[in-house]
């Protein structure tokens, strides 16, 4: 039996899942991005990581919970902030979903059905099991490369690497740290469950390329800066 | 003459370094035995060409300059890790005062 709309499991408490949305200067899309995922999700919250533009403000029109960064710190800070932030709230699954649009709700129904299914502990999105519209062949060139490093460093059998819709429960997310404040956060995330006892399974989401996603999106330069960051943290635990 | 000023400036380095000991072991380690070995190389310059000849480097003044570049680049890496630490020193600030904001305004 599923919830009407969105294909969840009718076993799944709604009022318990979070929708964490880390969000730098996205007052151009914030609103619509929590409209999408607010009508039938009550618990969305919005970590606004010291934008300079009205995030903050439109995020709370929209109806979601706002955590405010005083200064930037960037977007693992910015997760690690909203999952604390659930978890203090009583989250039992909390979701990882992009700000710019990029991910679609429906997604969310998706990753909660394959962990329901699977019993895992985390569940991430995977845009090469489901599909992508728009995606420029450099950056699926660039991903492919960062799978194949991340299958090569964590022994994880992953077909995505750098996906922002995931989904933790309550166990997982207890037990996570996020020490890489930027975009490094997503390849630690990775090391640390290859090191973890939690089960981790992949699920088909869909990710639709815009103009305004790309121009927000990491660049080939933007993996040097990730990798510098991960191997210079390994020198200094 | 440029001896004196010099002894004494590698000296309050090497106390400096000393004295931060129990804050950085890394630089009160390193900076008194870096400013111990200049002092010596400022009061025996031939030392300098003597290591030189038995590392087989051309000149003194250049084993100088090469320990100074390896020195200098721990020193930043030092810096970096520190920076490190304290910028996850902050991220916990932010982050604890932003969720106290935010749930007191949710309440």
């Amino acid at each position: 039996m599923l919830h009407e709309r969105i294909q969840v499991p009718a076993s799944e408490d709604l009022s318990s899942v979070w929708i964490v949305i880390p969000g730098f200067n996205e007052s151009g899309m914030i609103a619509r991005t929590i409209r999408s995922v607010a009508h039938w999700l009550p618990n969305v919250v919005v970590v606004d990581d010291g934008s300079t533009d009205e995030t903050g403000r439109e995020a709370e029109r929209a109806g979601a919970r706002v955590v405010r960064h005083c200064v930037n710190l960037g977007q693992g800070a910015a997760l690690g902030t909203g999952i604390r932030y659930a978890l203090l709230n009583g989250a039992r699954n909390i979701v990882t979903f992009d700000a710019d649009g990029q991910h679609r709700p429906e997604d969310i129904g998706v990753l909660l059905r394959r962990k329901e299914e699977t019993g895992a502990d985390v569940v991430l999105g995977s845009r090469f099991l489901g599909s992508t519209v728009n995606m420029p062949t450099s950056r699926r060139w660039l991903l492919r490369a960062a799978t194949f490093y991340t299958r090569l460093t964590t022994g994880l059998n992953l077909t995505d690497a750098h996906n922002g819709l995931r989904l933790l429960t309550r166990r997982a997310a207890k037990q996570l740290r996020i020490r890489q404040n930027r975009m490094a956060h997503a390849s630690e995330l990775l090391d640390w469950l290859a090191s973890s006892d939690l089960k981790v399974v992949e699920a088909p989401v869909n990710i639709v390329y815009t103009d305004y996603t790309l121009a927000k999106g990491q660049d080939a330069f933007s993996s040097f800066n990730i990798l510098w960051d991960l191997w210079s943290s390994r020198l200094h635990r | 003459m440029i001896a004196i000023p010099l002894i004494l400036a590698l000296a309050f380095f090497a106390f400096y370094g000393w004295r931060q000991r129990r804050v950085s072991p890394a630089i009160g380690f390193a900076m008194p035995l870096v400013s111990l070995l200049g002092i010596a190389l400022v009061l025996r310059p031939h030392w300098a060409q003597r290591a030189a000849d038995l590392l087989g480097i051309g000149r003194g003044a250049d084993l100088v300059l090469y320990l100074w570049t390896v020195a200098s680049l721990l020193l930043l890496a030092n810096l970096h890790f520190r920076m490190r630490a304290q910028s996850a020193v902050i991220t916990t600030l932010a982050r604890e005062l932003a969720i106290l904001e935010a749930r007191q305004r949710n309440e």
